[in-house]
């Protein structure tokens, strides 16, 4: 029987999530758009609430869904049960947002326990020329214990995106191969195996 | 095996040892990232020959044993000199500029495996301006390692975009260097287009660059890094010559690198070389020489990087104590060298060293990264300060945990593949 399986993509505002998803997906992202009524914050006409909805299906049957996760709080009721069995997250930052740590920690405490895994990986667009920027986000995870890869990205480029999975994809193998080697790893989620139906 | 299928052997003849070491560790970059296999070809006939437009005699004749009928020719040629080319020849600028060579390596790979021209494939010979000659090196000259003249402990220096980027002014003591004309070979590079880490040597003809000068220079940062907890330097002046032992660990019993005489990174062919443009940082923490908008911003992480794949290309070279075991504190940035974590194996080695602490050969066997790569990716995160290197301990019996699947797995590798990521050998 086809199984499901869900990849999250998070971040806030203007990251780039649905970008991202387009990159990958096999439909074009079903995305909930309306007009941005905070302007003055971002300067972008539609921006997404709720979620962005993309999905891959693999030759044996099994799906892929794909969800966006945006970072507006009254929709943070949803964010566990997306979390729930989710194989991972890619988190991605706007460095050039005001402030950039602030966004991102509210996907840090959100979904600290998928993220501790190490079942993620981090995306930072828009760096800064400035000399040590991504080293903040890697000690802003660190701090929270998250030791995931931190990367330099930009998300309109299809190849960044499959840089992010790719990684991702190491890390959950790498993962399994603890488990079977015995060696020593992180704490690990132990509530994550495939399920038959998506919990979203 | 088909010829389609055999490597493309790459040679210099005529050329300096430095050049030669350019379109080597070129060669090592392409490895594994095009269709076509390419290797450096130390002896014998070569498929393509890298060779100055103009010759000695002595070069005609070495020249001679290493062509076949099939042999193109990659001509280097002095800025501002026009050649016929015959069919089938390249022409590229001297010095080697990397972004150049991988042009002309692009239409040869289209034509491979060559066919004997049509023409008479005859060495082009220019008369003049004669082809630059090979090193001081490569004509019997020695270069000291810069940390064994204790004069040169304390020296005053100061990086800037000009050619004779790293200059002395005096001698600690107080002497003053005359004043050394520029190199000619490097007179013609458009300024900001080549990093030239080295002392100018007035002793010497023109600019004596060093690339362990450069390795002292990243080490320092290292040793700074660590001191700060991981926090970047912001403009702290760093002694490069304080650390230096480290680079003669590292290549110890490695005299031949001695013979490159000049770091360059062309930010044509390295997208990233504009980030070297990026910190500015006085050397020695003396008044500069070249003042104001002539220093330069360097990102010294991406000197990492370059001086890993110029450098760091087999295990023995990393210095690493015998059976140490290995943890990286974090990963690098791959985002900016997306190239190298494509290699098969390096994105894997990565994650298992961020996860778990191993032997040098059990990352080795594991990750079945070629060891140029890891040995690259290991000398980046040393040089960084990511690499935690420890003694092993005495084997203890280790209490396995329990087998128990994630239930990802089977799933990553077919998404792999519909995306074109698998990393399953061809």
């Amino acid at each position: 029987m086809p199984q499901e399986y869900k990849l999250l993509f998070a971040g806030g505002m203007g990251v780039g999530k649905t970008t991202a998803i387009s990159a990958i997906s096999e439909i074009p992202p079903v995305s909930t758009d309306v007009a941005n009524s905070d302007r003055e914050a971002f300067d972008k006409a539609l921006t997404t609430v709720t979620l962005d909805y993309g999905r891959i299906t693999l030759p044996s049957g099994d799906r892929l869904r794909l969800y966006g996760i945006p970072g507006q709080n009254r929709f943070s009721f949803m964010w566990g049960m997306l979390e729930q069995g989710a194989m991972g997250m890619v988190l991605l930052a706007d460095a050039s947002r005001p402030d950039p740590f602030a966004e991102l920690d509210i996907f840090l405490k959100a979904f600290g326990r998928l993220l501790r895994t190490g079942r993620a990986v981090l995306g930072v667009g828009r760096l800064p020329s400035q000399r040590g920027e991504l080293d903040k986000y890697v000690m802003r995870l660190a701090r929270r214990k998250i030791k995931i890869p931190v990367f330099s990205v930009d998300v309109r480029e299809k190849k960044d995106v499959l840089l992010l999975l790719d990684a991702l994809f190491t890390q959950i193998e790498v993962i399994e191969e603890d488990y079977r080697s015995g060696a020593p790893s992180e704490k690990t989620d132990k509530t994550h195996s495939g399920t038959n139906e998506s919990t979203v | 095996m088909s010829e389609a299928r055999l490597p493309i052997r790459v040679a210099c003849s005529g050329l300096g040892n430095s050049d030669a070491f350019i379109v080597r560790s070129l060669l090592r970059i392409l490895d594994g990232r095009r269709g076509q296999s390419w290797v450096f070809q130390e002896e014998g006939v070569a498929d393509i020959i890298i060779t100055p437009s103009a010759h000695k005699d002595t070069d005609r004749e070495r020249l001679a044993t290493r062509r076949k009928p099939t042999s193109r020719f990659i001509f280097t040629v002095p800025s501002g000199v026009t050649i016929d080319l015959k069919e089938g020849a390249q022409a590229v600028h001297y010095p080697l500029r990397a972004s150049e060579l991988l042009e002309c390596f692009d239409r040869l790979e289209s034509e491979w495996p060559f066919k004997p021209p049509s023409g008479v494939a005859k060495i082009v010979v220019l008369q003049t301006p004669s082809a630059p000659g090979p090193d001081t090196e490569a004509q019997g000259q020695t270069t000291l390692p810069l940390w064994s003249d204790p004069r040169l402990t304390q020296a005053p220096v100061t990086i800037s975009q000009m050619p004779t980027d790293l200059r002395l002014s005096q001698m600690p003591d107080g002497s003053p260097l005359a004043q050394a004309p520029v190199d000619p070979r490097l007179s013609h590079i458009p300024e900001g287009r080549v990093l030239t880490v080295g002392v100018t040597n007035a002793t010497e003809r023109g600019v004596l660059s060093h690339p362990a000068t450069l390795g002292a220079l990243v080490q320092a940062l290292r040793s700074l890094r660590t001191s700060q907890g991981g926090e970047r330097p912001q403009g702290r002046s760093i002694d490069v010559f304080d650390q230096a032992g480290w680079i003669a660990r590292l290549y110890n019993g490695r005299n031949k690198i001695y013979a490159s005489r000049r770091f360059m990174l062309d930010r044509t062919a390295e997208p990233m070389g504009g980030r070297l443009f990026h910190w500015k940082f006085t050397l020695s923490g003396l008044p500069p020489v070249v003042k104001g908008d002539a220093l330069i911003e360097v990102d010294l992480d991406l000197l990492a990087w370059q001086f890993a794949a110029r450098f760091c290309y087999d295990f023995a070279g990393l210095d690493l104590p015998i059976n140490a075991l290995l943890h990286l504190r974090r990963w690098p940035d791959f985002g900016v060298h997306p190239e190298f974590s494509s290699r098969p194996g390096v994105m894997l080695a990565t994650a298992l060293l961020t996860r778990q602490t191993l032997s040098l050969a059990a990352l080795h066997r594991e990750s079945e990264t070629n060891e140029a790569d890891l040995a690259c990716l290991l000398g980046v995160c040393w040089l960084s300060d990511w690499l935690r290197c420890e003694r092993q301990m005495p084997k203890v019996p280790v209490q396995r945990r329990p087998v128990e699947k994630t239930g990802f797995s089977g799933i990553v590798r077919s998404l792999r593949r519909v995306l074109g990521l698998s990393r399953e050998r061809e």
